[in-house]
């Protein structure tokens, strides 16, 4: 297949047989700019209606600044918790047998598949002090739904198929006569992991890690139920959004939603360069 | 250090890999696991390093039974085919990975490390390269990493499972002499496995020609190349002619040709197959009495002449060899009607 | 040699003689303790944070009896939130298909500059919230927003309508098809698409008879995953909506209405049905991968 090359001798395509180029590229830049770069532009435009103080002083009232420092913060730690349950879950998968594994594999993604507001009540209803969960805590005089504790939850469940998947294929292609070569060169189970495993499941463990908080930072539908929305404790920062826009306050609204992207934006670019990176010692 | 392996048998589900393998090797010796893919000789080499456990038999190392003893624990040095070098390690982290992850206790110091990895990177001519990456490295480079790494152990045996087949023909050749010499050098005890009956032959002190998970022969070079045992040995060593024959009371009669075949005086008029190799093929002119034939195509190019005959009677075609400047120019034309006369067969009655 | 061998073993004090058992396992593998903690604490997580939630969905729906779960799923605002939500689906996954294949055969059969910016593009709404999904719609055509002006003066509505929640569905359910056929396609290269050509079919029939039974079942699977998100989608269309009962709520709208008023059977019977969707979507999705998984993009990634 010949692969994308950049030299177009000044043109802007390379000349090709096939038809349909102006067609369906001319369709699809229409649609995506209507559908996406459009709104983005507004989105972006529009705090800045204030000028740079206006963005500014958006960002740095208190009640912003708390939900931010919560959807981040909920979103890293939860992500670290998938960083480490999730490996056991695709080492598992792919190392081992066991009864319903083909089971337990579907299921991992059923945080992807199930519709957020489901997630939502479902979470809230299990780890209030009442449901199944929260009752053997509550005795503890540990509260979970309602509180950042409910958040981390709910940010835990839906980012934990990232993780998993992320890992599964470079588990899988793992080639293990490496690890073959540790064992007979007298490294025990652990070593071997330490030192040959883990340094080449690193990129993609980060690179599940990245896709799960950034999942985890925007999350919505799953944690404003098993939340308690109380500002400035367990706000997070979409539904500060909302409530803003229910106030009318476009603006401010906006600024955090800049907030949001641009950070999606760093996470996107971080992932892509821990790919590239990831690729320093194949073949050339 | 000694090695002797009793009776190992090992399947894999339904696949029988070895059955009842029976194998001493003395200490220094440079032995070659030969035989064609499936016959087991991988599995019986990764039985010895203990990457693979025997389903019933013994091994025994310097007369102690091994198969307690994990891949760590038996001082084996292990060389892979596609080498299995640590890609997110330097040249001199891979070789010194062996020394770096002894217990505390056996550790040497970071500095004896040092000394020992670059010492060897000089004896595999790898001196200067000890900060690449595996991926910087040709196939031959990386080769002798792997070769390194497994000696920074100092093994008391070293196991290699072909290590020169992802390599071209020209440095497949310069590093196996070179293996041979550092195996001389160094004192150690090799066991080798190839398909390459010519790597075989040129390298190891004994040759273990292996089909179907069992041992075929096992002797020197030269007694498995002049001696095979076995129509199977015979075939798997050089090229080799096939003719079906009658053997009867020590000799073979091969299509009206009688040849002498003196390691079956007790038969009867037994079918069988005899070999003949093209260089013991001699080629005649037709009034001559011998096997009539006729020449269908020559190759001119390489180091011998290669004839291509149809023998009359059965229809065979038969590979001669005739030296280069030989005088038989007007012979060895197509279509041409010639004798062909056996110097040496070698003949095996069929299996009864 | 072998019979002699295992009487001469026999015949081995005990502690010399190798035990199968102890030694079977492979250099490459944990030891069995190691094993069954992994195995507990990975199978303990999986049902703690994924199976609880989903039974609980089914438990709680029944917790009144079936009698309550079907009035509950058969009331009129319930109906009519179905219906939004299959309709929304039924706008927004046809565009989203037509798109995808657009993009997707001008990114995999032809060459030009800026395609790399064009599919990081496409993968956008991906890495976006799906509140700012639906923020941006409102910042555009909302009351107060770019347009709002001029909507209001031509009264179209968008925003709290049937079209922003199509609009904003659209935007979130966007990538999906295009993502599984752009590398699917790309893989499949134009060989096939160029013998077409050169044998003189046109470029709708080259399509059509040669490109389309290629991708068929990457086709279906972007479908499957694009159904599933654009009928579960909450947070975005949440913020385009307005929540107005009967009109302009979808199944999982309706779900946090019927919660936030202690409807506890009434939310989770409808949180049922999507549930089930959930499933379904995930059987068909193991299925296809099972079945067809080479004839479907090799890089799949959420």
């Amino acid at each position: 297949m010949p692969a994308a090359s950049t030299s177009f001798i000044g043109g802007f395509k390379r000349p090709s047989v096939l038809p349909g180029f102006g067609l369906t590229l001319g369709f699809a830049v229409s649609y995506l700019s209507l559908i996406v770069l459009l709104p983005l532009a507004a989105l972006v435009l529009r705090p800045a209606e204030h000028g740079l103080a206006g963005y500014l002083g958006a960002l740095t009232d208190p009640r912003v600044l708390a939900a931010l420092r919560l959807s981040f913060g909920a979103a890293l730690i939860a992500a670290a918790i998938n960083a480490v349950f999730g490996l056991i879950v695709a080492w598992i998968l792919v190392r081992y047998d066991f009864p319903l594994k083909r089971l337990v594999d579907a299921l991992v993604d059923l945080p992807f598949a199930l519709p957020t507001a489901v997630a939502g009540i479902a979470l809230a209803t299990i780890y209030s002090p009442n449901g199944w969960v929260g009752s053997l805590f509550a005795p503890l005089g540990v509260k979970i739904a309602f509180t950042p504790l409910g958040i981390l939850v709910a940010l835990t469940f839906i980012g934990l198929p990232f993780v998993v998947r992320s890992l599964q294929p470079v588990l899988q292609d793992m080639d293990r006569e490496v690890e073959e070569a540790a064992v007979s060169l007298g490294a025990g189970r652990w070593l071997t992991f330490r030192l040959v495993i883990l340094p080449a499941i690193l990129p993609a463990l980060l690179t599940g890690f990245a896709l799960a908080f950034a999942r985890a930072v925007g999350e919505y539908g799953s944690v404003i139920f098993i939340a308690g929305n109380m500002p400035m404790v367990s706000e997070i920062a979409p539904l500060l959004i909302v409530i803003k826009l229910e106030q009318f306050d476009y603006a401010g609204a906006a600024a955090i939603g800049v907030v949001m992207l641009a950070v999606s934006f760093v996470i996107l670019l971080f992932i892509n360069l821990v790919q590239r990176w990831s690729r320093r010692h194949e073949e050339n | 250090m000694t090695i002797t392996v009793d009776g190992i048998s090992k399947s894999f589900n339904d696949f029988q890999a070895l059955k009842g393998v029976e194998l001493a090797a003395a200490r220094g010796e440079f032995i070659a696991l030969l035989g064609p893919s499936g016959s087991g000789k991988t599995t019986l080499l990764r039985i010895l390093a203990g990457l693979e456990f025997a389903d019933s038999g013994r091994l025994l190392f310097d007369g102690r039974d091994v198969a307690a003893q994990g891949a760590g624990e038996r001082n084996v040095g292990f060389v892979f085919q596609h080498y299995a070098l640590f890609k997110h390690m330097t040249v001199a982290e891979n070789v010194s990975f062996g020394l770096r992850v002894k217990p505390r206790a056996q550790r040497p110091a970071k500095a004896e490390i040092d000394r020992q990895v670059n010492e060897l990177l000089r004896l595999v001519q790898l001196d200067r390269l000890g900060g690449r990456y595996p991926s910087q490295l040709s196939g031959g480079q990386r080769q002798r990493v792997a070769l390194a790494r497994a000696l920074a152990i100092q093994p008391a045996v070293l196991l290699l499972d072909e290590p020169f087949g992802a390599l071209d023909a020209k440095v497949r050749k310069e590093l196996r002499r070179w293996l041979r010499r550092l195996h001389d050098d160094m004192q150690l005890t090799s066991i080798f496995v190839t398909h390459d009956q010519e790597e075989a032959l040129e390298l190891a002190d004994r040759i273990a020609v292996m089909r179907e998970g069992r041992i075929e022969q096992i002797g020197t070079p030269a007694e498995i190349y002049h001696r095979p045992a076995t129509a199977f040995v015979y075939e798997f060593l050089g090229n080799a002619n096939r003719l079906r024959c009658r053997i009867d009371r020590g000799r073979a009669v091969v299509a009206g040709l009688e040849l002498p075949a003196p390691e079956y005086p007790d038969l009867h008029d037994a079918a069988g197959t005899a070999f003949v190799r093209p260089h013991d093929l001699v080629i005649a002119d037709a009034r001559q009495s011998g096997l009539e034939a006729r020449v269908r195509q020559v190759f001119l190019a390489g180091p011998a002449i290669r004839v291509e005959l149809a023998l009359l009677t059965t229809g065979d075609m038969l590979e001669a060899e005739v030296p280069h400047g030989s005088d038989l120019g007007s012979l060895i034309v197509p279509d041409k009607l010639v004798t062909l006369q056996p110097t040496k067969i070698r003949a095996f009655p069929d299996a009864a | 040699m072998v019979a002699q061998t295992r009487r001469e073993l026999s015949a081995l004090p005990a502690a010399a003689a190798p035990s199968a058992a102890a030694r079977v396992r492979l250099a490459t593998t944990e030891s069995a303790p190691v094993r069954w903690v992994l195995i507990a604490l990975g199978l303990g997580f999986i049902l703690l944070v994924i199976v609880l939630p989903l039974v609980s969905v089914f438990l709680e729906a029944l917790r009144g009896g079936i009698g309550a779960f079907l009035r509950a799923v058969t009331e009129d605002d319930t109906l009519s939130a179905i219906r939004l939500t299959l309709l929304v689906a039924a706008i927004a996954v046809p565009l989203n298909l037509v798109f995808g294949l657009a993009a997707a055969w001008a990114i995999a059969k032809f060459d030009f500059r800026g395609k790399s910016l064009l599919i990081t593009l496409i993968d956008l709404p991906f890495s976006v919230s799906p509140v700012i999904s639906g923020l941006i719609y409102v910042l555009l055509y909302g009351a107060n927003g770019w347009f709002g002006p001029f909507l209001k003066e031509w009264d179209i509505k968008i925003i709290f309508n049937v079209t922003g929640l199509v609009l904003a569905t659209v935007f979130v359910t966007f990538p999906f098809i295009a993502r599984e056929l752009i590398p699917l396609m790309q893989e499949q290269g134009r060989d096939e698409e160029e013998a077409a050509i050169s044998l003189g079919a046109n470029g709708w029939r080259t399509f059509l008879y040669v490109t389309l039974p290629n991708v068929a079942w990457g086709l279906l699977y972007g479908v499957l995953l694009c159904n599933a998100r654009a009928m579960g989608e909450f947070g975005a269309v949440s913020v385009v909506s307005g929540h107005i009962r009967g009109l302009t709520n979808t199944m999982p709208l309706h779900v946090e209405i019927l919660y936030n008023e202690y409807d506890f059977v009434g939310a989770f019977a409808v949180a049922s049905l999507l549930a089930l969707l959930a499933i379904v979507t995930l059987v068909a999705k193991s299925l296809l991968e099972w079945r067809y998984g080479d004839r479907l993009a090799a890089g799949r990634r959420h």
